[in-house]
């Protein structure tokens, strides 16, 4: 007895251990049901066509109302020395943004800002994922390179959002991962130089990681090398050139001439592939039988970086539809191009009847006149 | 309603034919005293009455009576409140002495608590109740408009009038701020998410909320926000007799109130004084169709004697017709009982088109096995079909209805009928779809459908080991399925975004729970013969949910396919060339729950009562996910655990207090206890990717394969929230019980309050659940009731409630405030107008404060020199500039500032008034204290009640009121009170006022000007959205009282409907929102409309107006 109690009374305790480990692992899974309709990071980088998928909600944020469906390309930019902003009313969000008299109610600002902001997380999602993924480093040599085209477009789109943030609001908070990974998400200002810096040096790498625009792994309106070079050599005419600055001075950073050669550097390299990217032989052939004609690429690759558009609300643009030749009331409602810009143009220049519409269409008149402080932009058109 | 006045007559005239009949029999001579049967003590006040029938004499103050009969053969009933009643058939007696034994039958009244039930009298916590006997006088389909202000401490807003409108339940007010408040239904042990929408009143047989952590700390997990606890309706053991019982109630619902619109002259005469103002060709065009020119100023005077027409009259002020038809079968023997009730319910809204058809089965049997062994089962099953588009939407302005009903033009034109379609106000869209289409029009082109059918099954299995120790296992399966359908014809806004095609939206949601509670007790009323009670329970509970949904959008039905063929073939809509039909979306989502829980009760001699309670919840909402392919790091925060302990001394026991013999109860309670929230959205612990709703990146043309992130990022570290509640509480029982009094005061903190939190943008979304906020509520709950009065003939009892809350947000982690919009106009185009700031209350309402209008004196005058303009104004002589000095307010007005022009406040002094800066707390949605007040007659066998609610201190932000009057579209109509308006015009139609450009404005002399707006009492309408800013003018004063119903009931004597088999016939008429009274100038102040979350309380925005309804009843049982 005496020696069997504590064998027996062991054995009991290693039972009940045993069923409380059991029933402690039953219960961890019975409170964790998978998830169906979620998916997070661990499914979504745990294949090609999702990892994919995430990218292609990254692109999204270029894309609709707020991004460069409207806003960022027509709303924002606008007045300068081509065209006047429009919106008459004072309180109209367009006429605000274009005249600087921002006002509380002004939602279009805040929406923008969000929707760059959710676009850099989206590629901050990818940046940190897809090198992550088994694929990358151990997939087929065709997977490899699929992700690391992947990777360089997460990093140049993650420079386009920053770029144009800064364009529009100087300096900004940045973070450069996931905020699921950051311990504070009330982030003071970065300096627009530092930001410059990092994305320059983002799309120096996007470049190695990406092929030509014909080797890439489909030819269409994602971006190549040739965008990451583009964009770079734009970039750094930013990063180099004078900027308002929190003192209220126009200012440049001393080294701006090193920015310069990074633009020249690069635009050298594309100029010097011309069989990559090159002009199309006719200015008016590329908006009218290209891009007006919803074709996805030119056969030159003149088009270098493309924001895609389809129909779906966040999806699409009004490009071509409020702005472009007024059509039987339709269009021509977003800004007037200035008549200083229109006879900037020599009156030979073929560029100059694609690019200001100085008629509307009315019913079967083609071309009823319009005065000379009432002209439409025009390679957004559907005369 | 004749033939139901001629019923009531025939009535009435039998009943005085039976008393004329009864007066001619001879007389025989009682006598007697009555005497308390523990004191000895003569008893004043006892009623001896007929059995089954009148009263005959009430006891002197010595406890003598005397009574004369017409008859040997009967009983007498004596009968005193706090004392059982006693029965004595009279035979050749002359004297008849009784001693009456005291009964405390409140005390003894059976309490639901977690798991188990209760007598009232062994009760720690905080519990309040109600029976079938109190929700009989309230013939409502809805449940919980059925326990408006009739339970202390449980606040239950009623969204709007329409027919199965949402309600809001607050048990001790608000302890979320971005979560649900809801508390947890338990229906027969399970838990029920809807259940107030799913039971029928008629088949609950007492409705029990726990309200302290004592209580609802069993319920741990979910029990923070308090319980409510439903028990319906079961068989009785009536010796095997079977009992048919029939309630059928049926009448009618009129528009209690309309909202004073401008007349035609009025409106006509703003159409007007619009287009002189603004010289713009459409509102030109809009005044051209009344006075053919602006020259034709004098014709305005003919639309004083054009009719009106009355919209809200016409499209919501129908008398609207409801019946509602319950018949139950129940019965049982010592061994079996079951109860089988059926509903059916028909109720017509008061909105043309919207109806609301119910069909309820519940079925509920209990059978004793054994000695040992008890088991039962219920069955419910709902079928409810609500149509009709109603009045509010979760949508912006453009899509809510009731403005539609409001605002269109009162007059019809020579030549238009009343459905005339005008096509010109379809086309007239100012943006944000804020324009009118003719009411019945488009009730006809907005077709709705909501269905719902829900099943619940559950059933239970109790085993008594030993008459002490049991086990209850409690299993429920619930289905609750609800599919909507939207049809909108081609005058709708959807429809017009799409193609001007009819367009379709089918919504199919499938919520399926499972909950499984086994429970062991054990109960010694006497420890080995002691004085020491003894209670222990144990047990055990899962709780899973699947909820699954579906909707598909079908666009493009060819123009003229109804909403019935459009519905059964989908297939009919083609896409025009280049326009694609948007993707399907579906969800699915589980949760599960594990839970262990505890229960100890002590006593020592039924004096001292102890109670301790301790609950572990496991839940799935928290992390980390197990099931991921990825091993989980981080912390496991999936349990919560929550103790609480409570005692009660009944003081009325000790012998000091025996003295005090008209105290018969006093009970002193305090708890202190912790229960758990968890109530947010599942898989909020990680960031999970989404599909978009409109498809995908559009790369090459098509809309690809995407993810995007969600609005919310996700959060591994949160973890259960905590509620602490506080509470003492007094029970007072007097004479017997005849008088009764609860009083409870408590102060409830929630702590690691679970908010989906603003974060800033930056990171890529705008909020993530944070254990960061905490809230507290503090109040105080009286409840009174007792027998006013009792005469032989007539009784009287009432009861009254209070509930004051105190609420008060009091951390929001890392930061200071957030703000919240209602969205009643547009989530996105309109500044926010809640405030969530520590110190404040939940439901702040936040925005600029406005100081009546600019006058004539707040401007600089000069003469104005401008040759063009002088000679098109040649009256507007003088230019008026804003006196330096004071606040510059451009940024707020769309306008240049200008005499008449509404007057915002400068409230931070800075000298100009912004959004930003200026807007204030300018209201609370919370009321100071709610209640009600309830009275019973009985009169022979006529019964009456009167029950009146109350609410007082909360303020509404009537959003109904700031779009009702402003002109952001065109040839809508306003509210009367803006033709007491500053004009722009003289009484001869001539321009006094303008803004000739962007930073001048002219008018006449500054004397002339302020004279013709001498009587001004509000400013000019505003023509932009700015005139949707939120401010102090759209809050009001939403306290209230309302004689909430009246019922007067005639119960036929017993003896003369025996004959024809019936044991019991009561007819009614009862009369429910009788009147009310308020400061409130929109339809109702009962109200909340923007109810998506739970930030923006109190907005009256498109509410479905509340109608006053009057029934006639029958209660039948065979």
């Amino acid at each position: 007895m005496k020696n069997s109690s504590p064998s027996r009374r062991n054995l009991s305790i290693a039972a009940v251990l045993a069923a409380m480990a059991l029933l402690s692992t039953s219960c961890k899974k019975y409170l964790s049901p998978p998830p169906i309709s979620t998916f997070d990071p661990s499914i979504a980088f745990s294949n090609l066509p999702n990892a994919k998928a995430a990218l292609m909600g990254a692109y999204m944020d270029l894309a609709g109302d707020y991004g460069y469906g409207i806003r960022a390309s027509y709303y924002y930019p606008y007045d300068d020395d081509c065209i006047m902003g429009g919106g008459a009313g004072l309180d109209q969000a367009r006429h605000q943004e274009a005249h600087y008299t921002i006002q509380a109610g002004n939602a279009d600002i805040v929406n923008t800002f969000n929707q760059f902001y959710a676009g850099v997380e989206r590629a901050n999602l990818c940046i940190y994922y897809i090198p992550l993924m088994p694929q990358y480093t151990s997939g087929s040599a065709t997977d490899k390179t699929e992700l690391q085209r992947m990777l360089g477009e997460a990093l140049i789109l993650r420079a386009q959002f920053y770029f144009e943030l800064v364009r529009i609001w100087g300096d900004v908070p940045a973070q450069w991962l996931p905020s699921a990974f950051s311990k504070n998400l009330f982030l003071p200002q970065t300096s627009r130089d530092t930001i410059y810096n990092h994305i320059l040096a983002d799309l120096d790498k996007a470049k190695g990681l990406m092929a030509w625009r014909t080797q890439a792994s489909s030819q269409d309106e994602r971006f190549t090398k040739g965008t990451a070079m583009a964009l770079r050599a734009k970039i750094a005419l930013f990063a180099g050139g004078y900027s308002l600055r929190h003192d209220g001075t126009m200012q440049r950073p001393a080294n701006y001439l090193d920015y310069y050669k990074i633009t020249k550097t690069e635009c050298d390299t594309l100029i010097a592939h011309r069989d990559q990217h090159n002009l199309m032989p006719s200015y008016q052939s590329l908006w009218k039988d290209v891009i007006d004609a919803h074709k996805a690429i030119d056969p030159a690759g003149e088009l270098i970086m493309q924001v895609a558009m389809a129909n779906g609300s966040n999806s699409d643009s009004k490009l071509g539809c409020q702005d472009g030749t007024k059509m039987n009331g339709v269009g021509g409602s977003l800004g007037a191009v200035l008549p200083t810009y229109f006879y900037q143009f020599d009156s030979t220049d073929l560029r100059r009847d694609v690019t200001v519409v100085p008629f509307e269409v009315v019913q079967d008149i083609y071309g009823r006149g319009h005065n000379i402080n009432n002209m439409y932009d025009g390679k957004f058109r559907r005369d | 309603m004749k033939r139901e006045q001629l019923l009531i007559c025939t009535i009435l005239a039998l009943v005085y034919c039976a008393r004329g009949f009864s007066q001619a029999a001879p007389r025989i001579t009682i006598t007697g005293t009555v005497t308390n049967s523990q004191t000895n003590a003569p008893l004043e006040g006892v009623t001896i009455g007929l059995k089954g029938g009148k009263g005959l004499a009430i006891t002197k103050q010595d406890g003598t009576y005397q009574l004369t009969l017409d008859s040997r053969t009967v009983t007498l009933v004596f009968s005193s409140v706090g004392f059982a009643a006693t029965e004595i058939a009279v035979r050749d007696r002359h004297v008849i002495d009784v001693s009456l034994t005291p009964e405390s039958k409140g005390l003894d009244d059976i309490v639901v608590v977690g798991y188990q039930t209760k007598k009232r009298r062994d009760l720690t916590g905080a519990v309040s109740s109600i029976g079938a006997k109190d929700l009989k006088d309230v013939p409502l389909n809805s449940a919980a408009e059925a326990l408006q202000g009739r339970l202390a401490g449980v606040q239950v807003v009623v969204s709007e009038g329409a027919p199965n409108a949402d309600v809001d339940v607050f048990i001790r007010g608000r302890n979320g701020i971005t979560s649900t408040s809801a508390p947890l239904y338990v229906v027969d042990g399970i838990q029920v998410d809807n259940a107030l929408s799913v039971i029928s009143p008629q088949d609950i047989e007492s409705i029990d909320v726990l309200k302290d952590a004592a209580s609802t700390a069993i319920y741990g997990a979910r029990g923070s926000n308090g319980v409510v606890i439903i028990t319906t309706k079961g068989g009785k053991n009536t010796g095997g007799k079977t009992t048919v019982t029939l309630n059928t109630f049926a009448g009618v619902t009129e528009l209690a109130r309309e909202l004073k619109m401008m007349d035609p002259y009025n409106f006509v005469l703003y159409s007007y004084e619009r287009a002189k103002y603004t010289e713009n060709p459409l509102d030109t065009s809009i005044a051209a169709q009344y006075i053919r020119f602006m020259g034709n100023f004098d014709t305005i005077q003919n639309y004083k004697h054009v009719h009106d027409v009355d919209w809200q009259k016409t499209a919501m002020g129908r008398a609207a017709f409801q019946t509602t038809e319950n018949l139950s079968v129940s019965g049982g023997n010592e061994k079996t009982q079951f109860n089988l009730s059926t509903t059916y319910n028909l109720q017509q809204g008061l909105v043309l088109n919207s109806n609301f058809y119910r069909k309820l089965v519940n079925f509920r049997f209990d059978h004793k096995v054994s000695d040992k062994l008890r088991m039962g089962f219920n069955v419910r099953y709902n079928d409810n079909n609500v149509t009709g588009a109603g009045t509010s939407d979760v949508g912006g302005a453009g899509s809510n209805r009731l403005r539609q009903y409001v605002r269109y033009r009162p007059i019809l034109l020579p030549g238009q009928t009343i459905d005339y379609y005008d096509p010109s106000l379809d086309a007239n869209n100012p943006g944000n779809g804020l324009n009118l289409v003719n009411p019945l029009q488009l009730q006809a082109a907005e077709y709705r459908n909501k269905i719902t059918t829900a099943y619940d099954y559950n059933g239970y299995l109790n085993f008594n080991f030993t008459p002490k120790l049991t086990f209850r296992s409690t299993f429920g399966y619930d289905v609750y399925m609800l599919e909507t359908d939207a049809y909108d014809d081609t005058l709708t806004g959807n429809s017009r975004t799409w193609s001007r095609m009819p367009d379709l939206t089918v919504g199919n949601n499938k919520n399926t729970t499972i909950n499984n509670s086994n429970v062991f007790t054990y109960a010694n009323q006497s420890l080995g013969g002691s004085k020491h009670g003894l209670e222990v329970l144990v047990g055990q509970e899962i709780y899973q949910t699947n909820v699954k949904t579906r909707s598909v959008e079908t666009r493009y039905f060819p123009v003229g396919t109804a909403p019935k063929l459009a519905l059964s073939n989908l297939g009919l809509a083609t896409p025009p060339a280049g326009l694609t039909e948007p993707k399907p979306a579906s969800t699915e989502v589980n949760t599960t729950q594990f839970s262990l829980f505890g229960r100890i009760g002590y006593d020592y001699a039924r004096k001292y009562l102890l109670t301790l309670n301790f609950r572990a919840d496991g839940s799935s909402l928290f992390g980390p996910d197990y099931s991921s392919p990825i091993p989980a790091t981080g912390k496991d925060h999936k349990w919560g655990y929550f103790p609480s302990a409570a005692v009660a001394w009944r003081i009325s026991q000790e012998n000091f207090m025996q003295r005090l013999t008209f105290i018969s109860d006093a009970k002193i309670r305090l708890s202190y206890g912790q229960a758990g929230n968890n109530r947010i959205s599942a898989y909020g612990y990680t960031t999970g990717y989404v599909l978009p709703s409109n498809g995908g990146y559009g790369l090459n043309d098509v809309l690809n394969y995407t993810f995007a992130t969600p609005s919310q990022l996700g959060n591994p570290s949160i973890k259960w929230e905590t509620t602490t509640s506080r509470n003492l509480g007094f029970d007072l029982g007097l004479f017997n019980n005849r008088l009764s009094a609860t009083i409870d005061l408590y102060s409830n903190t929630t702590d690691n309050l679970l908010i989906a939190n603003a974060i800033p943008a930056t990171s890529g979304y705008t909020t993530q659940y944070q254990n960061v906020g905490s809230t507290r509520n503090n109040g105080l709950e009286v409840q009174l009731s007792g027998t006013i009065l009792r005469t032989k003939d007539f009784s009287w009892t009432g009861n009254f409630n209070i509930s004051f809350n105190q609420n008060k947000i009091t951390s929001l982690g890392s930061q200071q405030s957030f703000t919240a919009n209602s969205g009643w106009f547009s989530t996105t185009a309109n500044p926010n107008d809640y405030l969530i700031k520590v110190g404040q209350q939940v439901g702040t309402m936040y925005g600029l404060k406005v100081d009546g209008m600019y006058k004539v004196s707040d401007f600089d005058v000069t003469p104005y020199v401008n040759a063009t303009n002088n000679a098109r104004y040649p009256n507007l002589t003088y230019q008026y500039t804003l006196k330096k000095g004071l606040p510059n307010p451009s940024a707020v007005l769309s306008d240049l500032v200008a005499p008449g022009q509404i007057k915002y406040r400068d409230a931070n002094g800075d000298g100009k008034i912004t959004l930003d800066s200026d807007r204030v707390v300018i209201g609370h949605a919370l009321p100071k204290f709610t209640g009600g007040f309830g009275q019973q007659f009985v009169y022979r066998n006529f019964d009456a009640s009167v029950f009146i609610n109350f609410v007082y201190g909360n303020q509404i932000m009537n959003a109904n009121k700031l779009e009702f009057s402003t002109q952001y579209g065109v040839d809508g109509n306003m509210l009367a009170l803006m033709d007491d308006r500053w004009k722009v015009i003289d009484q001869d139609g001539n321009l006094v006022q303008k803004q000739p450009d962007a930073k001048t404005v002219i008018a006449i002399a500054p004397d002339q000007l302020q004279a013709l707006n001498a009587k001004a009492k509000i400013w000019q309408p505003i023509r932009t959205t700015t005139g949707f800013y939120p401010s102090s003018f759209a809050v009001e004063d939403g306290s209230y009282i309302r004689i909430n119903n009246i019922t007067i009931g005639y119960s036929l004597p017993k003896q003369w409907i025996r004959k024809f088999g019936v044991s019991n016939l009561r007819a009614y008429i009862t009369g429910t929102n009788i009147a009310t009274l308020t400061g409130y100038s929109g339809f109702d102040p009962d109200v909340s409309t923007r109810r998506s979350t739970p930030l923006t309380p109190g907005v009256d925005y498109g509410g479905y107006p509340r109608g006053r309804t009057f029934l006639f009843g029958l209660n039948v049982s065979f």
